[in-house]
């Protein structure tokens, strides 16, 4: 085990024969392998540190064992990649690579606005954005030569409105099982770890799913993928797009694995030691035994000055899990555990942009019908009056006082519900967000969110939330647990 | 009469009383771990956790785990019998209690976040109505531990020096405090992570704003004022304690910042290098009053002080009566398993019936000697949050850290620096740092780029102690980096062909990396890698093993 | 600053450590490692290291300097000295010079830059070796064939290099003395007289030669028997006059070289240990109370326990490698103890023992038990 960050359990003594405390750079880890002499390199289990080591291993002549290096530089090369699913028929968004600025600017006028940019190799989501417009696109290619000179940036059209999952999958390069298959419950645009998210899928139509099984399977082996590798879709008016493909143990793994009860990651290694998917008894996708949500936690309260938004650069430190039988609790536990309080009732504040504005009013609807007051500025206000609903005027920041930060600071706003608008961010919302997350009232940036937050609201209120261990979960799945095979076989 | 007692500690020798190794009476315990990850809350505590669930599995107890956070190695089902992946809030944790019926708690593991469940479990009466014992650490020894005056007060009547403070629920009280302790003052939030919500302030205006800010961030809306030792030396003790009171210093930490950058956000080394041997007992022998007169029965605490560097004299800052971020350190550093350790003693067992891990034949009760140095760097995510002030203080904002070891301590700063993988060369960076009046602010107020600074400066030609005057860092530290520095230079002179061989082995024990060392001698590194190893000079790999040291 | 020469460590089974020679100069002795990691002056003037050449495993030695007050008595006794990095310039408050300095200043031969861990796993594995420390230009076979004739530890008296050659008094700190104790020099370290002079003892500290007959003379209230180099084994007329105390009844508290003279006089054997004891990390045992202490340690023999008599009774033992830390008489109040209750470097775990003793000591002199003072005149 080579690692450098010692509070993991991987760095305890314990877990591996011999540990070096050492920096993860090709020289190091060579000279490790040159006193170790090892009969393979896991590179697949460490995020996107050790597999940008991976060439420079398999150069010094070390054996790469699981996925090789060529298929993680297939995934990561655009043209290649591209070409790759075209030939099998699989979409994309339309996309391009740039190494100028001026190269830049030509492709976005070939596949259209709104444009998510980002450099070639990624750490989550660094200097990756969204771009609505020429101007802004411009600077954001100025400024990513500064953080990765040399690398060319990656363009491609961004799906407003899209629905976006992650599938994880186990592949022995003969066959891949789907491990699990994730929602994000915010829409495209934000940064998958950013993302609160749903395991199984509660909007998707099931032959929609078995699409997005068989185009990851067949990835996967057009790959050689031996051991996990995780696929980003998108589904944009009943398309279903492939965003990224990561040949490698994605951020999601660990928490299908809790889920589903399945060792995913000790199956991996079993599998990149050379076992079969059907020796490690992993043959079909796992049940999920009830509703799992993921809701990330962020740092904002403790970094002074931060605009507490979301987007395509991923800003959370970590996350939790909230599982019940139904979405509605799964995710008022996800909120909680977050460290939110979910209010049962009182005044909710509104404010959405254009775009979703008619999505609110179902919203709107649920939160009065379960008592609350409604408040919102002038818009939306209007938009919900239109709907028949009984809301109060609320002025905006900017307008005389007492407005909206006043009510806010004296906390008599017990929800907030504001969307950004589209292209940049308006003073006011940044402003409403941080006076939300200074005296800590929930405040939820995207509708989905908050029709999310509605039912959780809802299911508090109907029931008690229920405990039960993760064991006493699977426990009837038990005796034909995957798990349990692939260890009495082994 | 045992002699290893001091004739002022005999009145707090655990009573006779004390339960026999590996409790009989209890058979399932309940574990709390910290939940997601934080800034101030890492991976630090599932790795403890872990341990501690292990651990106790393997004592044939029933072990049940309560952690939000499903990213954790210790929520994997086979660590635990009975994993509850749900919210830490009081409602859910007396759910779980009320559905396991747990004979025991240990509160000391998860962190701020599992000592503050317990805390308000204990509040809301549900400890004392389900019958669930504490272990390790008591209520009592939790509250002095965590609460700022009911610490001072104890530390005062173990004739222990603290910083003089002043505890205020309202701005009214705060300013008074203040007048009469002057400026610069800490402002500390009682029960909060990581000292959010905490800071330095230099005068009235900004602690009427800061005092707002630590009220509305301590749970119980009580801050403390404390008199500023900023400048200060800053070091941490583990240390651990058994049902006997025997106690011993796992680990000694010198932070390389000086007091008014917090831990978490300072880079520390280990073990402290600059304290004499009678300073360094005598601060043992406070670590062990501390504990026991906080009264942390069994386990581990962490334990701060602080002393001027001018004089000697030594405060002591505050304890943390439970395992975290700094004992997953020490116990990376040094091979003795902390959490594991405490988990074993909170159940009746004593240091000197527990087996050393590495040594296999020694046990726990011995003190770790290193014949090595380890250095711990802190990560920053600035660049994510471009409008975050960058400067540091005594709220912590970095969200990992890297551990390096290296026979000196200039091999393992250079080797923590090259694990940091920070984008662009450090050349780079410190090239941005010419401007002197610019350089010297770098230096002068802690941020996250002042160990560049630190390199730039003393590059640019400043001295030793133009840079320690500056950034108040012990000179002993910036010696070794002007060596470094040195090193540097005088490789820069060479070209691969000519190089003298001493120079190149000096500079590879300086801790200087192939790449480094490449581009100082303006070759591509494969060519240096193989020069290297034409000319024998190979890296040495330090086992983390005190066992040369310690083993008889 | 002019370069330093390079230097070595030549060991007896031939194998050679090469470093900087930070403190110039040659010399022989037994090589051991001190695993302290504070302390190096208190090692380099602590008198049972003559004959020594002493490697310290904390690789970074000398941070914080060197003061007068902390010597443990008038010189640097070790042979030679061995860091992975001597400190040019200390950083303390505290400090009166350098350490190398202070090295160069008295002489003493030491090399840095060298791999010590390399050094401490041979020790470990062959034992204490002898050995030689030399700066270059040195004559490698002319040091290699002088130390084939360089005497082993075993079997070497040093007592008489460190000893004091005259009796002097040491009187207690402040107000009068409670108690009259003759201390007995075998190299004694100073921090013993401090604690015992901090107890109100006063003391009379006598060469290690001084007959029994003149410690009756003196009508001290207890001996102690300090620390010091070499082996016990052949110190026999000291172990006669230790023998003839014991049997007088005056209480007795031997330390270290003390502990092992005492073991001797009463009829017991010390063996030689294979590396030893050197360093502050060492836990002892209390076998009545069941309590571990961290000790400072200091010693290369150690006395056999199934050579005691009867009426002996070991009552600590190091929790490492079970060897005897203390042990007492019945009937008697005579005490010993292989570490350093003093510390001075290394834990103060132990340092109750000095209250203990003068307990007994108080007791013995006709005055009440444990907790009551009583002033001896």
């Amino acid at each position: 085990m080579v690692n450098c960050n010692p509070e993991t359990v991987s760095t305890d003594y314990d877990t591996s024969d011999r540990l070096y405390f050492e920096p993860l750079t090709l020289d190091h880890v060579l000279a490790i392998a040159e006193r170790e002499r090892p009969a393979g390199v896991i590179v697949q289990l460490g995020g996107q540190t050790p597999l940008k080591l991976a060439h420079g291993l398999e150069e010094a002549g070390l054996e790469i064992w699981g996925t090789p290096p060529d298929a993680i530089d297939l995934a990561e090369d655009r043209r290649r990649f591209g070409e790759l699913l075209a030939a099998e028929g699989i979409r994309q968004p339309e996309n391009g690579i740039a190494a100028t600025e001026e190269e830049g600017l030509e492709i976005a006028r070939r596949i259209g606005f709104p444009i998510l940019v980002r450099p070639s190799y990624v750490l989550g989501g660094r200097a990756m954005a969204i771009c609505y417009d020429e101007t802004t696109l411009g600077g954001y290619l100025q400024e990513a030569a500064d953080v990765a000179a040399g690398q060319p940036v990656l363009l491609d059209r961004f799906l407003d409105d899209a629905i976006e999952l992650d599938l994880d999958l186990l592949a022995d390069g003969r066959r891949a099982v789907v491990a699990g298959i994730m929602q994000h419950i915010e829409e495209a645009g934000i940064h998958s770890g950013d993302s609160a998210a749903v395991l199984p899928p509660q909007l998707v139509d099931p032959g929609q799913l078995d699409e997005m099984r068989d185009i990851a399977s067949r990835l996967a082996l057009r790959l050689g993928v031996v051991g996990l590798m995780n696929v980003q879709f998108a589904i944009h008016a009943g398309t279903i797009y492939v965003l990224e493909v990561n040949p490698r143990a994605s951020r999601t793994v660990p928490f299908i694995a809790k889920a589903v009860g399945v060792p995913l990651v000790k199956l991996a290694a079993r599998v990149m030691a050379g076992a079969s998917l059907e020796e490690v008894g992993l043959t079909e996708q796992p049940p999920v035994p009830g509703v799992f949500v993921k809701a990330p936690v962020f740092p904002f309260r403790r970094l002074a000055g931060v605009d507490p938004v979301l987007g395509p650069e991923m800003k959370s430190t970590g996350e939790v899990m909230g599982a019940a039988d139904d979405f509605g609790r799964a995710f008022a536990k996800a909120w909680q555990g977050a460290g939110h309080h979910l209010p049962l009732a009182g005044t909710a504040f509104l404010s959405v942009n254009d775009a979703d504005k008619a999505a609110l009013v179902a919203v709107a609807q649920r939160l009065a019908d379960l008592g609350f007051r409604l408040i919102a500025t002038d818009g939306t206000r209007a938009t919900l009056i239109a709907a028949g609903l009984d809301v109060e005027a609320v002025r905006k920041a900017h307008q005389e006082r007492p407005h909206l930060l006043d009510h806010l600071v004296n906390r008599e706003i017990d929800l907030v519900i504001n969307t950004p608008l589209g292209q940049s961010s308006h003073v006011d919302d940044a402003l409403i967000r941080q006076a939300a997350l200074k005296y800590d009232i929930p405040c939820i940036t995207t509708l989905s969110g908050a029709r999310a937050a509605v039912a959780g609201i809802a299911a508090v209120r109907r029931h008690d939330l229920e405990v039960r261990s993760l064991q006493s979960r699977r426990l009837p799945l038990a005796e034909r647990s995957p798990a349990k095979a692939a260890t009495t076989r082994s | 009469m045992s002699p290893f007692l001091s004739a002022s500690d005999r009145d707090i020798l655990t009573p006779e009383s004390a339960p026999v190794p590996r409790r009989d009476n209890i058979r399932s315990i309940l574990i709390f771990g910290s939940g997601p990850i934080v800034i101030g809350q890492a991976c630090e505590f599932d790795y403890s956790g872990t341990q501690a669930c292990r651990a106790l599995r393997n004592e044939g107890y029933r072990v049940v785990l309560v952690n939000s956070n499903p990213a954790t190695i210790m929520t994997d089902p086979e660590v635990a019998d009975a994993t509850y992946v749900e919210p830490l809030t009081p409602e859910i944790a007396e759910a779980i209690i009320g559905q396991e019926r747990p004979d025991a708690l240990l509160p000391t593991v998860g962190g701020q976040t599992g000592i503050n469940l317990t805390l308000a479990l204990d509040e809301a009466g549900v400890l004392e109505q389900w019958g669930v014992e504490l272990l390790g650490a008591g209520i009592e020894a939790l509250r002095r531990g965590e609460d700022r005056q009911l610490f001072k007060e104890a530390m005062e009547e173990n004739g222990l020096e603290v910083p003089r403070r002043g505890y205020a629920s309202g701005l009214g009280e705060a300013r008074e405090i203040a007048a009469g302790l002057g400026y610069p003052l800490i402002i500390r939030p009682s029960f909060t992570l990581g000292g959010e919500g905490g800071g330095v302030v230099y005068n009235r205006e900004e602690l009427e704003e800061r005092v707002a800010v630590a009220l509305d961030a301590s749970p119980t809306r009580q801050v403390l004022l404390e008199q500023s030792v900023l400048g200060w030396k800053e070091y941490e003790l583990e240390v651990m304690r058994d049902r006997r009171d025997n106690a011993i210093v796992v680990c000694s930490v010198e932070n390389f910042d000086a007091m008014g950058v917090h831990t978490g956000d300072s880079v520390t080394v280990a073990p402290q290098q600059t304290l004499s041997d009678r300073e360094y007992q005598a601060m043992r022998d406070d670590a062990f009053a501390v504990i026991r007169r906080v009264g942390v029965a069994t386990g581990g605490s962490n334990i701060q002080f602080a002393v001027d560097p001018a004089t000697g004299r030594r405060v002591v800052i505050e304890m943390n009566p439970r395992v975290s971020r700094s004992s997953a350190l020490a116990s990376k550093a040094t091979g003795f398993p902390i959490a594991k350790i405490a988990a074993l003693l909170a159940v009746g067992y004593t240091l000197d019936e527990i087996r050393n891990d590495i040594t296999g034949k020694t046990y726990a009760a011995f003190e770790p000697s290193l014949d090595y140095t380890v250095v711990k760097i802190p990560r920053w995510a600035f660049e994510k949050f471009p409008d975050t002030p960058p400067e540091l203080g005594t709220s912590m904002k970095s969200v990992g850290e890297v551990m390096a070891i290296g026979a000196t301590f200039r091999e393992a700063l250079m080797k923590g620096l090259a694990s940091l993988e920070l984008d662009g060369d450090v050349a780079a960076r410190e090239a941005r740092m010419a401007d002197p009046i610019k350089l010297r602010q770098r230096l002068a107020v802690p941020n996250w780029q002042r160990l560049f600074a630190l390199f730039a400066a003393l590059r640019q030609g400043w001295s030793v102690e133009e840079v320690a005057a500056a950034s108040q860092i012990d000179p002993w530290f910036l010696r070794e980096i002007a060596e470094i520095v040195a090193v540097e230079a005088e490789v820069g002179c060479w070209d691969l062909a000519s190089v003298p061989e001493l120079l190149l082995r000096r500079a590879r024990r300086s801790g200087l990396s192939v790449t480094r060392l490449a581009e100082l001698l303006d070759c591509p590194d494969d060519q240096l890698a193989a020069e290297l190893k034409r000319r024998k000079i190979r890296p040495v790999f330090k086992r983390v093993d005190t066992r040369p040291v310690s083993r008889p | 600053m002019q370069a330093d020469a390079r230097g070595f460590l030549l060991l007896e089974d031939g194998s050679v450590f090469e470093g900087r020679a930070v403190s110039p100069g040659s010399r022989f002795g037994e090589v051991v490692f001190n695993t302290s990691m504070t302390g190096y002056q208190e090692v380099l003037t602590d008198p049972s290291y003559r004959g020594q050449i002493v490697v310290m495993t904390m690789p970074h030695v000398g941070n914080y300097g060197v003061r007068q007050d902390v010597a443990e008595s008038d010189r640097p006794w070790v042979e030679g000295f061995l860091a992975r990095q001597f400190t040019r310039r200390p950083s303390s408050h505290g400090s009166e010079g350098g350490l190398i300095a202070y090295l160069r200043r008295h002489a003493l031969p030491a090399l840095d830059d060298v791999d010590t861990r390399a050094i401490v796993r041979r020790v470990r594995r062959r034992g204490a070796l002898r050995g030689v420390i030399a700066s270059e230009p040195a004559d490698r076979d002319r040091l290699a064939a002088e130390l084939a004739a360089y005497p082993t530890m075993a079997g070497r008296a040093l007592v008489d290099e460190v000893t004091s050659t005259e009796e002097r008094v040491i009187e207690p700190d402040g107000g009068a003395a409670r108690f009259h104790l003759a201390v007995y020099d075998f190299g004694v370290k100073s921090n013993i007289l401090r604690s015992l002079a901090r107890r109100g003892a006063r003391l009379t500290v006598l060469p290690a030669r001084t007959p029994a007959a003149r410690v009756r003379q003196l009508g001290v209230d207890g001996v102690v028997l300090s620390n010091g180099p070499g082996d016990p084994e052949p110190l026999t007329g000291i172990i006669e006059a230790v023998a003839e105390l014991a049997a007088s009844g005056l209480p007795i508290f031997g330390i270290c070289l003390g502990h092992q003279l005492l073991g001797l006089a009463l009829g017991g054997r010390t063996f030689k240990l294979k590396f030893g004891h050197h360093g502050g990390n060492q836990p002892v045992k209390d076998l009545a109370s069941g309590r571990v202490g961290i000790t400072s340690q200091n010693h290369g023999f150690a006395v056999d326990p199934d050579s005691l008599p009867g009426d002996c009774e070991v009552s600590q033992i190091n929790l490492n490698d079970g060897t005897v830390e203390a042990f007492s008489v019945r009937g008697r109040p005579i005490y010993s103890a292989q570490y350093h209750p003093e510390a001075a470097p290394g834990p103060h775990d132990a340092e109750s023992l000095f209250d203990r003793f003068l307990d007994a000591v108080r007791v013995a002199a006709g005055g009440e038990g444990p907790g009551t003072a009583v002033d001896v005149p």
